[in-house]
C-alpha cells in the first residue's frame, strides 16, 4: 500500500499521540480477542483426552455425552466432565478455556439462586445474571455484537452517504436541490420510534436491525461530502483532471476523494461509538435484537432493575465506559493527528 | 375481572386480551355480596330518581322484544327463590372501619369511565371490578352465590329465565336508589353504539334475549340459550340512569373524567382527589346502604385509600420499607419475596411477610402450537416438543421453585379437572423418540435434528408480555439438548396478540385470562371451525371431528354431570393432541403489610387474586402509632410471618 508522505506524517503523528495510540491498540487487542472468542470464552472444551483420543470440540460439529461415556445424545457439560476426569484420575483431561461458559447457558444449581455474585470457586468471575447465565461471558459477546453492528453501520452509513453527497456536490443544480429536500424529509422522520415500531411488528434479527439503523443515519455524511466536493470542485486541479478527460466517477474517487479522507477519517470513532450507544439504548428498551442474543442494552436494563445484584449494573456499566472512552480517546487522536492547521501554513 | 394466573404477577395485558378477559367477566363479577339476613342500618333518605332517559326510552320502544314490561303478578308463583343465607361469613367482625390505606400504582388511569375507548386500564379494577355490587356475587370461599344488589333470586325451569328481587336499601353514592330502571337502563347503555366499545354491544345483543321489569324492584334477565350456570351469566351489575342524562354520542369525551356513582363502598368524593399523573383518592362512603348487609358487613375497612403513582416497582419498595406505602404485592419477580425482604424491619415484626394460598379455575397458560402449519401439523413433532419444553427448569430458576406445572386443562376447575392427567415432563429420550416417528433423527453439526430432506427441526417462539422474558431462553436452551431449536421472537403484546389471532404464529407464549366461573371453556379455544378462521382464540388451530362433536354436545349440555364427564373426554383429546403445552401456575398470593395493616385469622378467601381485593382487611390506627414509636426506639415485637395453607392443592 502506497502512502503519501504527508499521510505518512499524519500516522507517525497519530502513535506519538500516546493516550488514543494506546487505546487503539487496546481496541484492536479486544477486537481480535473477540474475533477468536470461541477460544477464550466458551462452553466447550479447547482440548479434550479420553481413552487415548484427542478431541477438539470448540469449532466444528457438536459433539454428545455418549462420545465421552456420558450417556446422553446432547451436547456434553465439558465442566461436569473436568470434574469426573478428575477425580478418576485416569489420565483423561479437560481443558477448559479461561471463562468456561457460554452467554445462553443457564447455571442454576440445584438450591442456588439464579443470580449469584462474583466468584473465583464458581468461574463466574462477574457474577450470573437473573435466570443464571455468566456475565463475562454475555459482556464478551455483547461486545462481538456491538462491534459487528457498529462496523456494518459504518460502512454501510458511508458507502451511501459519500456517494450521494459527492454526486449531489459534482451534479449539483436540480440534483442536489431535489436530494436536499428528500433528506430533509427523511431526516424529519422520528428514527427511534420508527425502529420500536419495526422491532415490535416483526423480528428484528441483526441485519434488519442494521439496514434500518442505516437507512435513517446515512443522511449526515451526504452533507460533509457535498461541501468539501463542492469546494474542491473549484479547484485547478480538477479542472485540469476534467481537461484531460477523465470521467465524472474518476474524478470524484481518484481525486477529490483523497482530498477529503481526513475529514472523514475523523468522523469514523465518533460514527463507532454512537452506533454502539444507539444498540444499547434500543436493547435497554427492550427493542433491540430479540433474546437470547446477548447485549450490554440487556444486561444494563437488568442491572437497573435489580439493584440488588449490583454486580450486573457494574459490571455493563463499566464495559460500556471503558469501551466508549477507549473509542473517543482514539477519535480525538485522530482529529488532532490529521489536523490540517498542523501542517498548513496560511500566507 | 380476573388477571391470567401467570400474569397475575402484576404482569401488563394486552388490549386484545382483556377484550377476551370481559368475555370472561362479565356478568360473573366474582366478590361479595350481601343478603338481607341482618337488620340494615337504613341510610340517608332517598333521593329523587329523575326522569327515565329520552334516548333509553326510544330504545325500549323500537326493541319490544328485548325489553318486556309486566305486573308483579306475571311472576310465575311456583319460583324457589334463593338468597344464599346459608353460606358463611367470610369476614371478620373484630375489623375496624377507618384510616388511610396507602398504595401506589404503575400508571395513571387514562380515564375515569369504566367502559369506553382507554378504560381497560388497571385502575379500572378499583373502580368497578373490585368495587361495584352486582346482582349477585359468587361467594368466594364456597360454591354458592351470596347476594348483591339481589336480596333473592330464582331460576326458571327453562334454565333461561333469571328472577331477581332488588334490595330497597340499594343506594348508588350520590343517595339515589337503585331501582329495576337501572337495569333496563344497562342494556340500553351496553348496547348503545355511543359507547365505542362493540364488544359489549355484541354480548349484550348476543348472550340476553331480554329483559322484564315486573315493578321498581324486581326482574327478570332471560338468556338467549339456556345455561348449566344461568345465574353466574344474569348476576349483572346496574348502571345509573340519573347520571347519563347527558348520554349522546360524544360520550367517550363528555364523561372522560366524570366519576359515575357506584354501588360499591368507594368513590372518588372530590375533584381534588384526582391529582393528574400523582395521585387519586378514594373515599368509603360514609353510610354505605350495604353496610350492615350479611356478607358485606366487616369488610371494605379502611377509611380511605390512597393511590400514588410509582412508575418503578423498586422505587415503591423503598417506599413501603420507609411505611410509605402500607402494603407491597410481593408476587413476582420472586427476589422482592426472597432477598429483598430480608429486612430488619421484618426481623423486629413492623413488616410482615403473608403467603396465602389460594384455590380457583387456573387459566391456561404455556405453548399454543399452530398445528395447522407445516411440521406442527405434525402430532409426533407437537408431541416432542412437549417433551421438550424444560418447564421445571423455568420454575426452578425464573420461580425460584415457587410455582407447580399447570395440569392439561381445566386446571383446578373443580368437578370439570381431569383426576389424573399430567402434562408431559421435560423428557430428551421421549422428546427424541417423538421426534425420530416424524421422520427427525439425525442431529446437524449445530445438534439439531434433520429429516432425510436434510430439513431443520426449528420453529419460532413468539412472546409479548414483557413478564415472560426470561422463560424463551430458558426453553430455547433446554429443547436444544432434545435437538429442537426454538427461534425466540419478542413482539410488542399487542402485536403478538394479533399473531396468534390470525394464526400467524408457530409456537406462541401466551397466559389467558380466565377466573372462577361455572364450567371450563373449550369451544372458544379448540373448536375446529375457528381453526382456519382469523380473530378467533383457536390459538393451537385444533380442528378434531371428535372434539367437535363433544364441544357440542357439552355446550348443549344443561346437566353438570353429563358436562363433566364430556370435559374429562375432551382433556384427555386436548392432552392427546399436544398443540397445548401446559406452562406453570402460581396458586397463591403473598404480600408484604406492616404490622397495622390487620387480617383476619383465616388471612383471606379461596379466590383472591390481591390481599385487598375483597376488602377483609382493616387498618388499626392504634397499632400504627404503637409500631412507629417502636420503630423509633427499635423496639422489636418479634418476626411474624403469615402462612395459610388450607386451601394448598398437591
Amino acid at each position: 500500500m502506497h502512502f503519501t508522505p504527508q499521510t505518512l506524517r499524519q500516522l507517525r503523528r497519530f502513535r506519538h499521540l500516546r493516550r488514543g495510540w494506546w487505546s487503539f491498540l487496546a481496541l484492536t487487542a479486544l477486537t481480535v480477542l473477540a474475533l477468536v472468542g470461541e477460544l477464550v470464552v466458551n462452553n466447550r472444551a479447547l482440548v479434550v483426552r479420553y481413552q487415548g483420543q484427542w478431541h477438539f470440540p470448540t469449532y466444528g460439529a457438536q459433539l454428545t455425552g455418549n462420545a465421552f461415556g456420558l450417556g446422553y445424545d446432547y451436547e456434553p457439560d465439558y465442566r461436569e466432565l473436568q470434574r469426573q476426569f478428575r477425580t478418576a484420575g485416569s489420565g483423561d483431561f479437560v481443558l477448559l478455556p479461561p471463562v468456561p461458559y457460554s452467554p445462553n447457558e443457564i447455571d442454576v444449581p440445584a438450591g442456588a439462586k439464579p443470580t449469584r455474585p462474583p466468584g473465583w470457586e464458581s468461574r463466574h468471575y462477574l457474577g450470573t445474571d437473573t435466570i443464571g447465565r455468566d456475565i463475562l461471558a454475555r459482556l464478551f459477546y455483547g461486545f462481538r455484537v456491538a462491534l459487528v453492528v457498529s462496523l456494518s453501520f459504518l460502512t454501510g452509513t458511508y458507502l451511501l452517504g459519500i456517494a450521494l453527497g459527492c454526486a449531489m456536490g459534482w451534479f449539483g443544480g436540480w440534483f442536489d436541490l431535489a436530494m436536499q429536500r428528500i433528506i430533509e424529509a427523511w431526516s424529519n422522520l422520528p428514527f427511534l420510534l420508527i425502529v420500536m415500531i419495526i422491532s415490535a411488528a416483526l423480528r428484528p434479527t441483526q441485519p434488519v436491525l442494521i439496514t434500518v439503523f442505516i437507512a435513517f443515519s446515512w443522511m449526515a455524511m451526504t452533507y460533509y461530502m457535498r461541501t468539501g466536493v463542492y469546494r474542491e470542485k473549484a479547484r485547478e486541479y480538477v479542472a485540469a483532471a476534467e481537461v484531460l478527460g477523465a470521467s465524472p466517477a474518476r474524478i470524484i474517487f481518484r481525486h477529490i476523494l483523497p482530498n477529503l479522507l481526513s475529514t472523514l477519517i475523523t468522523f469514523v470513532p465518533f460514527t463507532i461509538a454512537g452506533a454502539i450507544e444507539l444498540l444499547t439504548a434500543l436493547d435497554f428498551l427492550g427493542f433491540g435484537i430479540p433474546p437470547p442474543t446477548p447485549s450490554w442494552g440487556e444486561l444494563l436494563r437488568q442491572g437497573t432493575q435489580n439493584l440488588n445484584a449490583p454486580w450486573i449494573v457494574t459490571s455493563a456499566f463499566g464495559a460500556l465506559v471503558l469501551v466508549l472512552l477507549l473509542v473517543s480517546f482514539v477519535g480525538e487522536a485522530i482529529r488532532e493527528a490529521f489536523d490540517p492547521k498542523k501542517f498548513t501554513y496560511y500566507q | 375481572m380476573k388477571l391470567p394466573s401467570f400474569l397475575s404477577l402484576g404482569v401488563a395485558l394486552t388490549a386484545a386480551i382483556t377484550a377476551f378477559v370481559l368475555l370472561a367477566g362479565c356478568g360473573k363479577k366474582d366478590a361479595a355480596a350481601g343478603g338481607a339476613a341482618v337488620p340494615s342500618t337504613m341510610p340517608t333518605p332517598a333521593k329523587p330518581r329523575g326522569p327515565n332517559n329520552r334516548l333509553a326510552l326510544a330504545d325500549y320502544k323500537a326493541h319490544p322484544e328485548f325489553y318486556l314490561f309486566k305486573t308483579p303478578s306475571d311472576v310465575p308463583n311456583d319460583l324457589k327463590w334463593e338468597d344464599g343465607a346459608e353460606l358463611p361469613v367470610f369476614s371478620d367482625p373484630a375489623a375496624k372501619r377507618g384510616g388511610t390505606q396507602y398504595s401506589a400504582i404503575e400508571s395513571f388511569p387514562p380515564t375515569l369511565r369504566t367502559v369506553g375507548p382507554d378504560s381497560n386500564s388497571s385502575f379500572r379494577t378499583f373502580l368497578l371490578d373490585d368495587n361495584e355490587v352486582s346482582l349477585i356475587h359468587r361467594h368466594p370461599n364456597a360454591s354458592g352465590y351470596i347476594p348483591g344488589l339481589a336480596t333473592a333470586w330464582a331460576v326458571a325451569t327453562d334454565k333461561q329465565t333469571i328472577y331477581f328481587k332488588l334490595d330497597p336499601d340499594a343506594r348508588w353514592s350520590d343517595g339515589v336508589p337503585v331501582a329495576a330502571d337501572d337495569f333496563m337502563f344497562m342494556f340500553f347503555f351496553y348496547r348503545s353504539p355511543f359507547l365505542q366499545a362493540p364488544w359489549y354491544a355484541n354480548w349484550y345483543t348476543e348472550e340476553y334475549k331480554s329483559i322484564t321489569k315486573f315493578d321498581d324492584h324486581t326482574i327478570a334477565i332471560t338468556l338467549r340459550e339456556p345455561k348449566p350456570d344461568p345465574v353466574e351469566r344474569a348476576g349483572l351489575r346496574a348502571i345509573p340512569e340519573h347520571f347519563y342524562a347527558e348520554f349522546g354520542a360524544d360520550f367517550p369525551t363528555r364523561y372522560q373524567w366524570r366519576v359515575e356513582p357506584t354501588t360499591g363502598p368507594y368513590t372518588i368524593a372530590r375533584t381534588a382527589d384526582v391529582e393528574n399523573d400523582r395521585a387519586i383518592t378514594l373515599t368509603r362512603i360514609p353510610d354505605w346502604w350495604a353496610n350492615g348487609k350479611k356478607f358485606w358487613a366487616h369488610r371494605f375497612n379502611p377509611g380511605r385509600y390512597v393511590f400514588q403513582l410509582v412508575r418503578d416497582r423498586d422505587k415503591a419498595f423503598e417506599m413501603f420499607k420507609l411505611g410509605e406505602l402500607d402494603t407491597f404485592n410481593l408476587m413476582l419477580p420472586p427476589r422482592f419475596w426472597y432477598d429483598q425482604m430480608n429486612l430488619p424491619e421484618v426481623e423486629k415484626g413492623y413488616i410482615q411477610k403473608a403467603l396465602f394460598y389460594t384455590f380457583q379455575p387456573e387459566a391456561p397458560s404455556g405453548l399454543f402450537i399452530n398445528s395447522g402449519k407445516p411440521m406442527l401439523n405434525n402430532r409426533d413433532i407437537r408431541e416432542g416438543i412437549a417433551f421438550a419444553s424444560n418447564w421445571d427448569k423455568v420454575i426452578q430458576v425464573v420461580m425460584r421453585g415457587d410455582a407447580r406445572r399447570l395440569h392439561p386443562w381445566a386446571d383446578s376447575h373443580t368437578p370439570f379437572e381431569h383426576p389424573t392427567l399430567r402434562a408431559r415432563p421435560y423428557d430428551v429420550s421421549q422428546a427424541l423418540a417423538a421426534f425420530a416417528r416424524a421422520g427427525f433423527t439425525t442431529r446437524g453439526p449445530d445438534g439439531i435434528l434433520r429429516n432425510a430432506e436434510g430439513k431443520r427441526l426449528s420453529f419460532v417462539l413468539t412472546f409479548g408480555s414483557n413478564a415472560y422474558v426470561d422463560i424463551p431462553p430458558i426453553l430455547k436452551e433446554e429443547a436444544a439438548k432434545a435437538g429442537l431449536e426454538l427461534q425466540i421472537e419478542k413482539l410488542d403484546a399487542t402485536a403478538a396478540f394479533q399473531k396468534g389471532l390470525q394464526k400467524n404464529h408457530e409456537i406462541m407464549l401466551s397466559g389467558w385470562a380466565g377466573g372462577a366461573e361455572f364450567a371450563p371453556r373449550f369451544h372458544e379455544f379448540f373448536f375446529g371451525e375457528d381453526a382456519v378462521k382469523p380473530q378467533t382464540n383457536n390459538f393451537t388451530a385444533t380442528a378434531i371431528p371428535a372434539l367437535d362433536a363433544l364441544i357440542l354436545r357439552y355446550d348443549r349440555s344443561q346437566e353438570k354431570d353429563e358436562m363433566v364427564a364430556l370435559a374429562r373426554q375432551m382433556i384427555q383429546l386436548v392432552h392427546d393432541d399436544s398443540a397445548y403445552v401446559p406452562g406453570f401456575v402460581q396458586s397463591y398470593i403473598r404480600w408484604g403489610a406492616w404490622r397495622w395493616v390487620k387480617f383476619p385469622a383465616w388471612l383471606n378467601v379461596r379466590e383472591a387474586q390481591y390481599a385487598a381485593q375483597y376488602g377483609v382487611h382493616w387498618i388499626d390506627e392504634d397499632v400504627k402509632r404503637e409500631t412507629l414509636a417502636a420503630r423509633k426506639d427499635g423496639k422489636s415485637f418479634g418476626r411474624a410471618d403469615l402462612t395459610d395453607t388450607k386451601w394448598k392443592s398437591d
